[in-house]
């Protein structure tokens, strides 16, 4: 596919867009990259998107993996740093201002009442992303099984969190390779 | 809590290496970051209030972006506007880095199985961390028994009718200035 140069500004527009307008995090924002980068604009074909989400999902943030991928896909180098910078540009600028408003102010009653009564909303958020992780993928009894056992460790011994996820990255390593030979066999 | 000067290099290198090393193990995406941060930061090396914290979360929600943009509350909360550019820089690296070395060469890497299987391990752990995480917040959170009806109220519209979490801080927020 012979690909136009793509101007930088027009990356940076697009993203500054989704950055802006993205509320509501992970899936909400892929929709709406998805929407911009590949029905709209067409810079990507919907696999070049997919294999952006299948690698974007692995290390840090989902969403802003993508926009790297995408912009480097257009213009290399530089076009992944202005795709990520101007993803990020908007929420930074928005969460800075709204820190140093809140570190302000948060000693007055009238907004304390206002945070003590939305908290209860972090515990549903939490809640229900542990249950949208979860739904459809909790099949056996291994899964259910490290799911108490990681509650139990970080819970009731506090083991890092550091630990917990690296140690559990080298169990999964371990699985990959002792089950290699078993996967080739099913393709 | 009073801003700390950053003039003072060795705390930047400090906070530097702190989110870093958050980056470093920030594996399979967003809500991921919450258990990770609340350990670190809060439990362990104290640098933010429990209160600090959940209501980093809820500025978070407020704003558009991924959720990992918490780190940005944390760090401008930790010390001020550079702590905040610190944080966000050290937080992002890592994985920014993979992804670009990924973004050059993901036509040779088509076989994803392996990347794929760490992520469908991790995702079970993940899930109890995130369990934990909410048992360890319940305090500062659920003060009386409307808190409660409220956590179910919002968990069942997230969940049933994929409420926007802002709306329903916005509507929370109404309702608990107007009427209480």
């Amino acid at each position: 596919m012979t690909k136009d140069k793509i101007s930088l500004i027009d990356i940076a527009k697009v993203f500054l867009t989704i950055g802006a307008i993205g509320f509501g995090g992970g899936m909400a924002i892929i929709a709406l990259m998805q929407e911009y980068c590949v029905n709209r604009k067409k810079w990507l074909t919907f696999d070049e998107f997919s294999c952006a989400i299948a690698f974007g999902q692995f290390w840090g943030s989902k969403t802003t993996n993508i926009s790297i991928f995408v912009g480097y896909q257009l213009r290399g180098l530089k076009g992944a740093f202005v795709a990520a910078l101007s993803f990020l540009a908007p929420s930074i600028t928005i969460v800075i201002i709204l820190a140093s408003l809140y570190m302000k102010y948060n000693q007055i009653p009238s907004l304390e009442l206002a945070l003590k009564g939305v908290r209860p909303v972090v515990i549903a958020l939490i809640l229900s992303a542990a249950y949208k992780m979860g739904k459809g993928r909790i099949n056996d009894f291994e899964k259910i099984f490290l799911i108490f056992l990681a509650v139990f460790l970080a819970l009731v011994l506090k083991i890092r969190v550091f630990i917990l996820v690296l140690s559990t990255i080298l169990y999964g390593v371990i699985k990959f390779i002792l089950f290699r030979g078993k996967l080739n066999e099913d393709n | 809590m009073k801003i700390i000067n950053l003039t003072w290099l060795p705390f930047s290198i400090f906070l530097f290496w702190v989110f870093f090393k958050i980056g470093m193990v920030f594996f399979g995406g967003g809500f991921v970051i919450i258990p990770i941060m609340q350990t670190e930061l809060v439990n362990h090396l104290h640098l933010l209030t429990e209160h600090q914290f959940v209501d980093g979360l809820i500025i978070s929600q407020l704003t558009p972006g991924p959720v990992a943009i918490l780190v940005t509350f944390a760090g401008y909360c930790i010390a001020g506007y550079w702590g905040a550019l610190i944080a966000t820089f050290a937080m992002f690296l890592p994985g920014a880095s993979l992804m670009l070395i990924l973004s050059k060469s993901y036509e040779k890497i088509q076989n994803s199985n392996f990347l794929k299987k760490i992520v469908d391990t991790l995702n079970p752990v993940i899930i109890g961390l995130l369990i934990a995480t909410a048992w360890q917040m319940r305090k500062i959170t659920i003060t009386d028994k409307f808190d409660i009806i409220e956590v179910f109220i919002a968990f069942f519209l997230i969940i049933r009718f994929k409420t926007n979490p802002l709306l329903i801080v916005i509507a929370y927020i109404i309702v608990y200035m107007g009427f209480r």
